[in-house]
C-alpha cells in the first residue's frame, strides 16, 4: 500500500451545524484536490458529540470501535463524547481506494494507515484554527479532550468551537502520529460500540428494514447446486392470502406477500419443476473421492525446492504420511441472509447486511446494466458475517424480484435457505508426507491438496475466473517452517457448488493438517513439539518468540492428571510484509465420565502486532473457541444427489454455551509491528491444537473433522 | 379475530391462526428487537415473555394467543433510559459482539433467574440454551451471575 505523504483535510458544516471531516489520501500530484471525493470520517455535533463513521461493515468482529480509537486518539478527541457509530455511505471508489470490502484482517490493518493519518490530521486542523484566532504560533499549542489548549496563556478552545475557522488543509506533510506512549486510546480496552442498541432490540440489522409500502420476499431455489427453472406453476401460490405476486429470477422462483409467513406459506404452495443439471448424482462422497485422485494428479506445483523425492528415498530417518478429509463447512451467521431493495425505473436503492459494499454496489450496476452512480446502498449491522456476506448472492436476488415484481421488497431467506444454499468452506482432501531425518532435523515435506474451485465464486469480482481466485481454496499450505526439501501441489475440480470464505478462509484445513503433522512427527522422532517447531522457525523472529512463549506456559502449566496437551502454531505473511501475524496455541483435553472429550484449558499466545483494544481482541479469542469447537464437533454440511442434506440448526449444530472449553489464558505479544485484526484468524490454531490433544489422549489418529466424542 | 396484548396495548389480528407470534411481533406490531434465527425453535432469538414466561415466539401460533399478554424486548425497561437489571449486567460485561441473539438472551436469561435466583454454571449450561453464533457466551455467563446478584440487591427497578 502506498500512503500519499501529503495529507488533505477537509470539513463541511451541515444545516445543524454539525461538523464533517474528511480526509483524502490523494497523490500529492493530484491536479485538484478539491474535486477528488475524501473520506468521511467523524461528524461532530455543535455541542462536541462525536459520531464516528464506520467504513467497515460491523457484525460484531470490534473493528469499529478499534478504528474509532485510532481516529479519536490521533485526533485527542474527548472519547466519552463518542456518541455513535453511523455506516458510511461513500459510494465511490475513489473515496477510500478500495471497495470496502470487510474481511481477513483488514479493517485494522489498513485502518491503522487511513485512521490515524484522519485523525492527526484534523488535530492539525483543529490547532492551525485556534493559532489563528489567537494570534500565535501553532507549534506551542496542545491538544487533549477535544480541547486546544495554549499552554503560554492558559486559554482553551473546545474543538466544536472551532468548526467556523476550521479551514480547509493542506498539510504539507503527514503529521506526526502519537507514540505508544502519548497514545491515550489505542490499548485501551473500552468496551465495545453500540452495545446499548443492541440490549434494548433497538439495533437495526438488514431483516428489520421497514418502510410503507414494502412487501417481503421469499425464493425457491433449486435444491440441487447448478440447477435451474424447467418451468413453474403459481396458480396455488397466488391463493395464499397476502401473496402479491410470483416471479421468476435469475436462480429461481420468488413469491412476493405482505409478510413472511404468507410469502413462505406461497412457496411451499409452488410447483417448480427444475432442470438439476449435472450434480444430480453427486453426494460429497464421490466428490471427496474424485478429489482424491487429484492428490497424485495436481493442477498447480505451488512450490518446490530441493529435492523431495530423492530425499524420500533415502531409508534413513522417520518418514510419516498423514490424510486429512474435511467435509463443507456452513457459516449459519445468526441472522440469516437476506436484503432490501426497490428497483424503479430510474432508481435502485438497496439496504443490506452485506461484508461488501462498493463490490456488491457495482455488481448490481452491471446486473441491472446501469450506471453504478444510479445505485444506492445502504450498508445496516450484520448479524454474525465469518465470511459470507461478502459475497453479493443475496443482494443481486433481492434486486432481481423487486425488479421483476415492481415492489420494493425484503427478501429474507429461511434458516434452511441459507444452510443450503451457502458460500461453504470447500470440501477438502490432503495428504501430506513429512521425514525427520536421523538426527531428528525435518528434512522432507511433501504436501498435496485438493478442493472446489474456489475461483468461479471470489467474493471480489476481479478474482473471479482467475488464480488469484484460487486462493480461497489454497491459502495456508506453505508452512512457515524451514525445510531443506519442500514440494507443495494442490488439485481443484470446477463445480457448480458455490465455495468460499469461512472465518479464516482455507487455513482451517491447511494448517491443521499441518499442525498435526509436525506434532505426529516430533512425537515419532522422540522430539519435543514445542522444541521441533521453534527449531523451523529459528530465522523468524515473530514466530520463535511466540512459540518461546508457549514453551514458558507449557512449562508453567504441567498437565493436569488424566489430561493429554496438544499444541499448534498459526501465521500469516512472511517477514519484509506488513501483513503479518503469528499465534501459538495449546489445549489440554480429558475424558469425561460419558466418555466424551471435553477442552480443559486452551492458552493462546498471539502476536498480531500492536494492539488496538485488549479486550475486543481477546473476545474474539473467546468467541471463535466456541467456533472452532463447532465446526470440529458436528460441522459438516453432506450433500446427496447433488442437494445438502442439513437444513436448520436440529441438523447443524453450533454450541451452546457449555460447549465452549473449561479454562482460556491468553498472552498478547503487544509489540510495535503493523496491527492486524485477529476475528478470523484463531480457527487456523486452535482447532489443531486441540486435535493434537485428542490424537494424544485417545492413540487414535485424527484425520480431519468432524471429531467423534467431542464433548 | 384475535385479540392480544403487547407490551401493554392491544392488538387484533384476523389472518391466518397458523402464523408464528413471531411474525406478528416483528411485522405487524413493529416491533423488530425479536429476531428470527431458525423458525423450528432450536435458537431462542425469537424469545418473548408470553403471560410473564420466556417462550419462542416462532414456536406459538396466533391461535394459541388469544387473550395472551406478550411482553417484549423494547419493554423490559422501565421507562427512559432506564435499563432491566439483566441489560446492565449485559453492558456491564460487555456481552454483545453482532447482537442479533442478544434480544433473545437476555429474555430468556430474565425467566431463568426467575427460576434459578442464584444459578450455578451447570444450571446455566442444562437450562439457558439460546444460540449464540458469534459465541459471546464467556461473557454472556458473567453477565447472568452478575444478574442474578442485581436481582437479589434489587436493583431490577
Ligand atoms: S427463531 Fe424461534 S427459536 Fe429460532
Ligand atoms: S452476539 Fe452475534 S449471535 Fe450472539
Amino acid at each position: 500500500m502506498s500512503i500519499s505523504r501529503r495529507s488533505f483535510l477537509k470539513v463541511a458544516i451541515t444545516t445543524t451545524g454539525s461538523l464533517v471531516a474528511y480526509a483524502h489520501f490523494g497523490s500529492p500530484t493530484l491536479a485538484n484536490p478539491q474535486k477528488a471525493n475524501p473520506m468521511p470520517f467523524i461528524e461532530m455535533a455543535p455541542n462536541g458529540d462525536i459520531t464516528f463513521i464506520s467504513s467497515r461493515s460491523d457484525m460484531g468482529q470490534g473493528s469499529p470501535t478499534s478504528l474509532a480509537q485510532i481516529v479519536l486518539d490521533e485526533m485527542d478527541a474527548d472519547w466519552d463524547r463518542l456518541v455513535d457509530v453511523r455506516e458510511t455511505e461513500s459510494a465511490d471508489r475513489s473515496i477510500y481506494k478500495e471497495g470496502l470490502t470487510t474481511v481477513g484482517a483488514i479493517s485494522t490493518f489498513i485502518g491503522w494507515f487511513t485512521h490515524r493519518e484522519a485523525g492527526a490530521s484534523l488535530r492539525e486542523g483543529f490547532k492551525l484554527a485556534a493559532a489563528g484566532l489567537w494570534q500565535v504560533d501553532e507549534n506551542r499549542l496542545t491538544t487533549e479532550n477535544s480541547k486546544v489548549i495554549d499552554p503560554v496563556t492558559g486559554q482553551i478552545f473546545h474543538y466544536h468551537e472551532l468548526f467556523d475557522s476550521l479551514p480547509t488543509l493542506y498539510l504539507p506533510k503527514v503529521p506526526n502520529f502519537k507514540t505508544r506512549e502519548q497514545s491515550t486510546l489505542v490499548g485501551r480496552p473500552l468496551p465495545q460500540l453500540r452495545s446499548e442498541e443492541r440490549v434494548t432490540g433497538k439495533a437495526r440489522y438488514g431483516i428489520d428494514v421497514h418502510f410503507p409500502g414494502l412487501k417481503v420476499a421469499v425464493v425457491k431455489r433449486c435444491p440441487t447446486f447448478g440447477g435451474t427453472v424447467k418451468s413453474f406453476d403459481k396458480t396455488d401460490a397466488l391463493k395464499i392470502n397476502g401473496v402479491r405476486e410470483v416471479v421468476e429470477i435469475f436462480n429461481g422462483v420468488a413469491v412476493v406477500a405482505d409478510g413472511f409467513w404468507a410469502a413462505k406459506k406461497g412457496r411451499d404452495a409452488l410447483t417448480v419443476e427444475w432442470d438439476h443439471g449435472e450434480l444430480k448424482n453427486h453426494s460429497s462422497d464421490s466428490i471427496a473421492s474424485r478429489l482424491k485422485d487429484k492428490l497424485d494428479k495436481p493442477d498447480v506445483v505451488e512450490r518446490q525446492e530441493g529435492d523431495i523425492s530423492a530425499e524420500l528415498r533415502t531409508d534413513t530417518g522417520i518418514e510419516q504420511t498423514g490424510n486429512f478429509s474435511f467435509p463443507f463447512v456452513a457459516h449459519a451467521t445468526m441472522e440469516p441472509m437476506n436484503t432490501t431493495a426497490w428497483v424503479t425505473d430510474d432508481k435502485c436503492e438497496i439496504w443490506s447486511p452485506t461484508q461488501s459494499k462498493l463490490d456488491a454496489q457495482e455488481q448490481v450496476a452491471k446486473f441491472l446494466d446501469r450506471k453504478k452512480e444510479d445505485i444506492l446502498l445502504h450498508r445496516t449491522l450484520c448479524g454474525g458475517g465469518f465470511g459470507r456476506r461478502a459475497q453479493d448472492d443475496f443482494v443481486i436476488e433481492a434486486v432481481d424480484v423487486s425488479r421483476n415484481s415492481g415492489f420494493p421488497v425484503k427478501l429474507i431467506w429461511t434458516r434452511e435457505d441459507d444452510i443450503r444454499h451457502d458460500y461453504y468452506r470447500s470440501l477438502s482432501e490432503l495428504r501430506i508426507i513429512g521425514k525427520l531425518n536421523d538426527e531428528g532435523k525435518l528434512t522432507a515435506w511433501d504436501s498435496a491438496l485438493a478442493f472446489i474451485d474456489t475461483s468461479p465464486y471470489h467474493f471480489s469480482p476481479g478474482d473471479r475466473g482467475t488464480k488469484d481466485g484460487l486462493f480461497v481454496g489454497m491459502a495456508g499450505i506453505n508452512p512457515a517452517y524451514k525445510i531443506p526439501n519442500i514440494n507443495l501441489s494442490y488439485g481443484y475440480l470446477t463445480l457448480p457448488i458455490t465455495v468460499g470464505i469461512l472465518r479464516g478462509i482455507s487455513h482451517g484445513y491447511t494448517n491443521f493438517a499441518i499442525e498435526v503433522m509436525i506434532e505426529r512427527l516430533a512425537k515419532a522422532g522422540g522430539r519435543s513439539p514445542l522444541s521441533l517447531r521453534a527449531e523451523l522457525l529459528a530465522e523468524n523472529k515473530r514466530a520463535h518468540k511466540v512459540i518461546e512463549e508457549l514453551q514458558k506456559l507449557n512449562k508453567a502449566n504441567p498437565v493436569p492428571k488424566g489430561a493429554a496437551r496438544g499444541f499448534a502454531f498459526a501465521y500469516e505473511g512472511e517477514s519484509g510484509i506488513l501483513y503479518q501475524y503469528y499465534s501459538g496455541h495449546m489445549a489440554d483435553v480429558r475424558k469425561l465420565d460419558d466418555g466424551t472429550i471435553k477442552v480443559h484449558k486452551i492458552w493462546v499466545v498471539a502476536d498480531h502486532g500492536r494492539v488496538i483494544n485488549p479486550a475486543g481482541f481477546k473476545r474474539q479469542i473467546h468467541s471463535s473457541i466456541y467456533f472452532a469447537l463447532s465446526m470440529m464437533r458436528s460441522g459438516v454440511i453432506s450433500l446427496k444427489n447433488g442437494q445438502v442434506e442439513q437444513g436448520n440448526f436440529d441438523d447443524y449444530p453450533v454450541s451452546l454455551i457449555g460447549d465452549g472449553a473449561e479454562n482460556v489464558e491468553i498472552k498478547l505479544i503487544d509489540t510495535d509491528a503493523h496491527p492486524m485484526g485477529c476475528g478470523e484468524k484463531m480457527q487456523a490454531g486452535i482447532q489443531p491444537a486441540i486435535a493434537n490433544a485428542i490424537e494424544k489422549l485417545t492413540g487414535t489418529e485424527i484425520s480431519g473433522i468432524p471429531i467423534k466424542d467431542l464433548a | 379475530m384475535i385479540n392480544l396484548f403487547i407490551n401493554g396495548k392491544s392488538f387484533s389480528f384476523d389472518g391466518d391462526e397458523d402464523m408464528p407470534l413471531l411474525w406478528f411481533v416483528r411485522e405487524n406490531a413493529e416491533l423488530t428487537g425479536t429476531k428470527y434465527g431458525c423458525g423450528i425453535g432450536q435458537c431462542g432469538a425469537c424469545t418473548v415473555h408470553l403471560n410473564g414466561t420466556a417462550v419462542r415466539s416462532c414456536t406459538v401460533a396466533m391461535a394459541d394467543v388469544a387473550g395472551a399478554k406478550v411482553e417484549t424486548i423494547e419493554n423490559i425497561s422501565s421507562g427512559n433510559k432506564k435499563l432491566h437489571f439483566v441489560q446492565k449486567a449485559w453492558i456491564a460485561e460487555d456481552v454483545p459482539q453482532c447482537g442479533y441473539c442478544q434480544s433473545g438472551q437476555i429474555m430468556a436469561t430474565i425467566s431463568f433467574l426467575e427460576e434459578f435466583p442464584n444459578p450455578t454454571d451447570d444450571d446455566i449450561n442444562k437450562y439457558h440454551t439460546n444460540i449464540c453464533r458469534c459465541g459471546s457466551y464467556d461473557d454472556m455467563r458473567r453477565a447472568i451471575h452478575l444478574a442474578a446478584k442485581l436481582q437479589a440487591e434489587g436493583t431490577s427497578s
